[in-house]
């Protein structure tokens, strides 16, 4: 530096002063670049395989084994075991939507499948990979999210969703050749598009005198497909807000990134199957 | 016929051209450190997502068949390219008392400080491979916890253990946490 310093009072030094100033600017700008990409790449990894894996899980874990009913009651069917008639879910036709508000609150007690989400993606993100937590509490920054309001106002705001940790189980109860029948009436919705998830909103709710609304939406945004002949189906959304720079408060050093998973369980009953697993009583 | 002030300015211009010459081969070498820190980075970033991803996979894939499939070690250590070796998959399944809800987790009744999983955990069943034990032994329902140990080389730590005395490669865990699917069989 001594050298430089002697140098800046003639003209080379100050070339290659502005010589390094320019390469160190080059330089900053060039790895703060590549580091946002090198996070935000690895942070929708983690947040993505995080989130399938919690797909997976409530799916495992709402799925009853057919033959068995609650506390082992036979009912001769697989399907989704799910706590449709809580007070905090809503069930619309054939589907059910279960959700709580607050990742520490006793509602969140309420269905196996959720918890079994939250607890595979709290682990799955126990290291905090990329900055990102999902363990409760003021820093945390990751939530899974549903979008209840779609279906609970069909008129009008379709894509409003809930910060609050929500997973969306789907039970079709119903064939897919008889609700394809159903939505070809005239004044369905979704005409044109493949079914891949739709309710009823029965009349008391959908505000509409004339009888109950059918509503769908199209999983494909998000980039889930379920196999044709499902009937059952969980989708789980996660969100993470990310800082792009450790310590910069700006928005523009912030980063949003929502990743969705889907997993169904169509298993055929086994003997000595666990069903008491998948059974909670509150 | 001689230019004495001539012959000056050539001494002084090579002197000059020296300096700068120097004064940019430093900038260049400590452009390139900073830029081989960094490529490092990158390096390792890269093969933490490929790794983090080969877990959850291998997860997904032990939670269908409740036992570790013979040729997972084998398949993880094809797939990380990126200076991975020594690879070992190990999986835990807390013992449940049937008919508990699937609630708790708790990783330090499982994992050492250092974040292995502990060698013979007293509450919880090591599963086995494929060969040895046959599928299907998780009931299904349960935790099952995956955890992929390897070590990591970088190239920085290559060239830089010799003489700073840094190890050559680190170990690293990568973990998942699924739900067995298995619908039969006991653990």
């Amino acid at each position: 530096m001594n050298c430089l310093r002697k140098q800046w009072r003639r003209e080379d030094g100050a070339i290659a002063l502005m010589t390094l100033a320019f390469m160190l600017t080059v330089g900053i700008l060039s790895i703060t670049f590549l580091w946002s990409l090198a996070l935000i790449t690895g942070a929708y990894n983690a947040l993505y395989v995080a989130n399938q894996n919690a797909a997976v899980a409530a799916a495992s874990a709402a799925q009853r084994p057919a033959g068995t009913g609650p506390g082992g009651v036979s009912s001769g069917s697989s399907q989704l075991e799910y706590p449709c008639n809580q007070a905090t879910t809503a069930a619309f036709g054939g589907m059910c939507v279960a959700s709580h508000d607050s990742p520490n609150s006793a509602v969140a007690r309420v269905s196996p499948a959720l918890l079994a989400a939250r607890t595979v993606m709290r682990e799955s993100l126990s290291d905090r990979p990329f900055g990102l937590n999902f363990a409760a509490g003021a820093d945390r920054n990751v939530a899974m999210i549903s979008r209840l309001a779609l279906n609970l106002n069909p008129e009008g705001i379709d894509n409003i969703e809930s910060r609050a940790d929500a997973i969306e189980l789907f039970n079709m109860t119903r064939s897919a050749g008889e609700v394809r029948r159903i939505l070809r009436q005239p004044g369905a919705e979704c005409l044109m598009s493949p079914i891949l998830g739709w309710g009823y909103i029965p009349q008391q709710y959908s505000g509409d005198p004339f009888g109950g609304v059918f509503h769908c939406w199209q999983l494909e945004e998000n980039g889930i497909t379920f196999p044709k002949n499902y009937n059952s189906g969980v989708v789980t959304r996660a969100v993470a807000d990310i800082e792009l720079l450790p310590g910069c408060g700006l928005a523009v050093c912030r980063a949003q990134i929502v990743v969705s998973a889907g997993a169904s369980q169509e298993q055929i009953a086994a003997v000595n199957n666990y069903s008491q697993y998948y059974s909670y009583r509150p | 016929m001689k230019y004495p002030r001539l012959s000056a300015l050539r001494k002084r211009s090579r002197n000059e051209d020296g300096v700068a010459s120097l004064e940019m081969l430093l900038v260049l070498i400590l452009w390139l450190v900073v830029v081989f820190i960094f490529l490092n980075m990158i390096f390792m970033l890269g093969s933490l997502m490929l790794t983090q991803a080969s877990v959850n996979r291998s997860a997904q894939q032990l939670a269908a068949v409740g036992c570790i499939p013979d040729d997972l070690q084998q398949n993880i250590s094809d797939r990380g390219a990126i200076g991975i070796k020594d690879v070992t998959v190990r999986a835990i399944a807390p013992r449940t008392t049937l008919g508990r809800p699937i609630t708790v987790w708790d990783r330090s009744r499982y994992l050492n400080a250092d974040g292995s999983l502990m060698s013979s955990p007293s509450n919880a069943v090591n599963i086995l491979t494929c060969a040895t034990s046959g599928p299907t032994t998780i009931p299904s329902g349960n935790f099952i916890f995956v955890q992929l140990e390897y070590k990591q080389k970088l190239p920085m730590l290559e060239i830089m253990s010799g003489e700073m005395g840094l190890p050559e490669e680190i170990l690293i865990h990568r973990s998942a946490l699924v739900v067995s699917q298995s619908l039969s069989g006991e653990g």
